[in-house]
């Protein structure tokens, strides 16, 4: 009793790092996310060795396709859920020395692991793919070189990272229920729409500006395309994304130079975030679309 | 022990006022804070958390100011807070939650962290239900893994509301053992509506009525309130403040004027509240000291 605390140098960050292995072991542990992993693996287990496609480059876009679905929507739907989980606790979790920024962050933090499955299946598939029959992803992607490959495939594992982001800042703006439920069905939405072939500046900028969406279509399509714009300033577009995602969610409860140092920073990322998808926009290729008899 | 005041306190939630003036002083020992619903005492307790910041007045929490963030960070290092209604999150066991808690209170080390949880959950005696889900668990059960998670690092400051709510009277007195261990050294303050509990635990009284404070003092003086005016009667009258039937048959009897064949009794901390919140007590100037 009325032991004098001394506050050891590192107590700022060491216990975000303990919060953050037990937020970790919640999500390991929660149904939607064990639900979505096993899914996940099972449908690139079987596309890349039990029944892969004659054309390995289905398998790319397959891999893209499930992993941005199960990882990156499917961790949105966890790291909602239990950033809102707390929230019968809120009286006691309000009145603990690790304020809420920095509980948040424990929870962005956690928010790597599902991008980390999702950087340990792409190198799985794309190993599986270096040695198929196919003579590798250049080969196949003919209409796309080997760093716009590599582009196409980072964004995918950004929207791993993203879409768990975005649903802690949710879960920390937005109390309303179901509101985890709309933004996913939005984020569904607005990536599907993003997937017409691209034409002109503004079908370019939607595609572009897009949280998730695929770049080229598969042989089995009636038409083949790739869209236009620079898949190597879509990266740097989605990171900022992801940043932003981070910042909103920090910025809740935060107050004083936190806040002030938060907000700052958000203004600069949404600054290089334009910049950036305007980049990708006006600095690609065009478009290429081939019709199949 | 360093000081804990509150000076001219008031909170008022859009416009409506809810605490009004409010000085208070906390030392060691255990403060019972008794007062009808509506009257301020949750409020009240979740200033003294830190989860609230008054409207106006002085707050001073084991002598640090909570308003500045470095100090408040401080004092939520060495602070205890079961609320009235602790809900817990899905999947969660006694065992986790209280985990997670510490972890939230600066209890990086792993190791050091679980013999704390094991240390708190075998005073609230649940260490044999440590590892069962909490939603199937008893009120009372979930009531003691909120008192749990308050007891994390033998706070100096301990601030409960309703402790032992929903608590069967052998684990009422389980806890009443642990609150008076705890608070040798620490300042206590509880909110409840067992009167008995501020006379088995509670060295001083607070009664709060309309968000202001209507007596504070010593649970002795604040019994001797009620000396002279609580009877033991044959049978029940109607103009008694209070009556009600004992285990002897006889007629326990709150009021003013004894009725007939009465004979007085000493009062108790229950008595002694009647009296002071009940409608003849109101039409009369306060007791205090």
């Amino acid at each position: 009793m009325n032991a004098v605390v001394v506050v050891p140098p590192g107590a700022a960050t060491r216990p975000v790092l303990s919060i953050t292995r037990l937020e970790t072991a919640r999500l390991l542990r929660h149904p939607v996310f064990v639900i979505a992993v096993l899914a996940y693996a099972w449908y690139v287990v079987k596309g890349a060795v039990l029944d892969p496609a004659p054309d390995l480059r289905n398998m790319s876009e397959d891999w893209s396709v499930l992993t941005a679905f199960f990882l990156g929507l499917g961790g949105f739907v966890t790291m909602h859920r239990i950033t809102r989980s707390t929230g019968p606790s809120s009286e006691v979790v309000r009145s603990v020395p690790v304020d809420e920024p920095r509980r948040t962050l424990a929870l962005c933090l956690t928010c790597l692991v599902p991008c980390a499955l999702a950087v340990v299946s792409g190198l799985f598939t794309w190993a599986m793919w270096t040695v198929g029959p196919g003579g590798g992803p250049e080969a196949e992607y003919a209409v796309l070189t080997r760093g716009e490959i590599w582009a196409f495939h980072v964004t995918t594992v950004l929207a791993t990272l993203g879409g768990p982001l975005l649903g802690v800042a949710v879960g920390r703006w937005w109390r309303w229920p179901m509101a985890g439920g709309v933004v996913a069905v939005a984020l569904v939405a607005w990536s599907v729409s993003t997937g017409a072939f691209t034409r002109g500046f503004g079908t370019t900028l939607h595609h572009m500006a897009g949280p998730y969406g695929v770049t080229i279509t598969g042989e089995s399509s009636v038409q083949a395309f790739r869209q236009a714009g620079s898949w190597y300033w879509h990266v740097p577009y989605i990171a900022a994304l992801c940043v932003l995602a981070a910042l909103a969610a920090l910025l809740h409860g935060a107050t004083g130079r936190t806040r002030r140092r938060l907000l700052r920073a958000g203004g600069a990322t949404v600054g290089l975030a334009l910049v950036f998808l305007l980049l990708s926009v006006l600095t690609g290729p065009e478009g290429v679309l081939v019709w199949h008899a | 022990m360093i000081s804990t005041s509150l000076n001219g306190v008031s909170k008022s939630f859009g416009g409506t006022p809810v605490l009004t003036d409010i000085d208070l002083d906390l030392g060691p020992g255990i403060t019972g804070l008794l007062g009808p619903n509506g009257a301020g005492k949750t409020t009240l307790l979740r200033i003294l958390a830190t989860v609230l910041a008054p409207s106006a007045g002085r707050v001073r929490l084991l002598g640090q100011d909570p308003a500045r963030p470095a100090q408040r960070t401080d004092v939520r290092r060495r602070l205890g807070y079961l609320p009235q209604e602790l809900g817990f999150p899905r999947g969660f066991t006694p065992f986790t939650f209280v985990d997670y808690v510490a972890a939230l209170k600066e209890w990086p080390d792993r190791d050091a962290r679980h013999r704390e949880v094991r240390r708190v959950l075998d005073l609230v005696e649940l260490t044999d239900l440590s590892a069962k889900r909490l939603r199937r668990l008893s009120g009372g059960q979930r009531h003691r893994t909120g008192l749990a998670q308050a007891l994390i690092g033998e706070p100096d400051l301990l601030v409960l509301d309703e402790p032992t709510t929903g608590v069967d009277p052998e684990q009422r007195a389980t806890l009443r053992r642990v609150l008076s261990a705890a608070a040798t050294d620490a300042a206590v303050v509880l909110a409840t509506h067992q009167t008995e509990d501020v006379a088995a635990l509670c060295d001083r009284v607070v009664v709060l009525d309309d968000g202001r404070i209507r007596w504070q003092g010593t649970v002795p003086d604040f019994v001797a309130t009620a000396a002279g005016r609580v009877w033991l009667a044959p049978e029940p009258t109607l103009d008694a403040l209070a009556s009600w039937r004992t285990g002897t048959g006889q007629f326990h009897h709150v009021g003013p004027q004894p009725p007939a064949g009465a004979q007085p009794v000493e009062p108790s901390v229950e008595d002694a509240y009647l009296l002071m919140l009940g409608s003849a007590a109101r039409t009369a100037p306060a007791v205090a000291s």
